[in-house]
């Protein structure tokens, strides 16, 4: 982690900074990073109070923007698509969570072990951990890992730790942030209870081992210093068909 | 740009677009054509400037309002506006396109990729009278300070980015966005969540 011993205990509770709310509103964060800023909300009011700060200025930001013409049918095509579902005759119908959540949900009731644990987690994540099968992997002695979202070099994963194991020695090729979910760590510098948020720099080793008692899961993600890409980035070149 | 040195009849404006999505949620039409007219053209505009091509941009729009007619029920005026519901929806549904356009090897309904769609209900409270406090702060806010936040909230740029482009020293960006931000800040508090 990137504290030192004898740095002040405001360190272990890192803020992401301001660009972050900015990056989160505009849509440009990545969506590990985002995973991550929507967690921590979960555990600091300044967090969430900060992100629903920015929605809300995006949304005074929209209500004012100049308006692009539509197309002449655009809200005919929109209601014939409403009139067909309501016919019944729908389409794929509502791409929400629903059915997903029930196909999550099911197969996490195979890992029943973990299910409790998992439920306990705060609610992006569960769902997200649900949703994606519970499949934790073996990573070493009394140590699992469930990856949750990868996008480019962007992943964020959760980290299960058994009292007094810890993940191996390790660097990064990029920051990692590890935001503690339940139960604590010691990376040797410094301790990391629930809610904590640890950002390791690159160069930076450490081995975060979860103190004796009780299970420790934590969120990581490794990302860039701002996780996002900018205008020029994946959402530009996905949207805009360039490269 | 956009115009944010709104007349008069803003706060009068955002009581109605909330009332027409209740509406919607009823099910009537006619409000919905009224939201759709007045959104829809925004929304685009927001995807435009992010560099998606006008047919991509349109689809999109037309889908974030498809989202608005079937989720109307579970907005909630008390804890966002209309306007900060749909740029919710429209940002997730262009992350939730992006995402599906990199990543074709993955399912696009894939449901550890679909963002969290809405605000949980305990997070947010009082919204739209927030959000007339905010929008005068916004319209009190100096030009540049405006054009600032515009570019980070609404364009997404980074603060290095935008120092590029408007020719201004990082430092500078960043503490003119600070300051502008803590002004808007002061209108927030813990109670709002």
């Amino acid at each position: 982690m990137a504290q030192k011993r004898d740095q002040t205990a405001a360190m272990t509770h890192q803020s992401l900074g301001d660009e972050i709310f900015s990056a989160y509103a505009a849509g440009t964060l990545s969506a590990p990073m985002q995973l991550l800023l929507d967690t921590q909300s979960r555990f600091d009011s300044e967090v969430a109070l900060g992100r629903s700060q920015a929605d809300a200025v995006a949304g005074l930001m929209l209500e004012t923007a100049p308006p692009a013409a539509m197309g002449e049918d655009a809200l005919a095509q929109v209601l014939a698509v409403i009139d067909a579902e309501e016919a019944g005759a729908g389409e794929a119908g509502p791409r929400d969570a629903a059915s997903g959540d029930e196909k999550g949900r099911k197969a996490a009731r195979l890992a029943s072990k973990a299910l409790d644990e998992l439920l306990s987690l705060p609610v992006p994540v569960r769902d997200m951990a649900l949703e994606s099968g519970a499949n934790w992997q073996f990573a070493g002695p009394g140590v699992r890992v469930m990856e949750l979202i990868r996008q480019g070099a962007a992943k964020a994963e959760l980290i299960r730790l058994e009292p007094g194991h810890g993940v191996p020695r390790h660097s990064h090729d990029c920051k990692e942030f590890t935001l503690v979910l339940c139960g604590a760590f010691h990376d040797g510098l410094a301790r990391y209870g629930k809610g904590d948020l640890s950002v390791a720099d690159p160069e930076i080793e450490h081995r975060p081992v979860a103190e004796p008692g009780e299970v420790c899961i934590a969120l990581a993600v490794t990302d860039g210093p701002l996780a996002f890409t900018g205008p020029l980035g994946w959402v530009q070149r996905a949207l805009g068909g360039m490269n | 740009m956009a115009d944010l040195k709104l007349g008069t009849g803003a706060a009068e404006a955002r009581a109605t677009h909330d009332s027409l999505v209740e509406a919607t949620a009823r099910q009537d039409r006619e409000a919905f054509a009224t939201l759709f007219n007045f959104f829809a053209p925004r929304v685009k505009s927001y995807l435009l400037r992010l560099n998606a091509d006008d047919a991509l941009a349109e689809e999109i729009a037309q889908e974030v309002m498809l989202t608005v007619w079937r989720k109307a029920s579970q907005f909630d005026r008390s804890q966002a506006s209309a306007s900060t519901w749909i740029f919710r929806i429209a940002r997730n549904k262009r992350i939730d396109v992006a995402r599906r356009l990199s990543k074709p090897a993955l399912e696009p309904g894939e449901p550890a990729l679909l963002p969290p769609d809405l605000q949980a209900p305990d997070e947010a409270a009082h919204a739209s009278a927030r959000d007339v406090r905010v929008h005068a702060a916004l319209k009190g806010l100096p030009e540049e300070q405006l054009r600032l936040l515009q570019l980070a909230f609404f364009d997404g740029l980074s603060h290095s980015e935008i120092a590029e482009r408007l020719g201004m020293p990082l430092g500078t960006v960043k503490s003119r966005l600070r300051l502008a931000f803590d002004k808007l800040r002061k209108h927030f508090s813990v109670e709002d969540l």
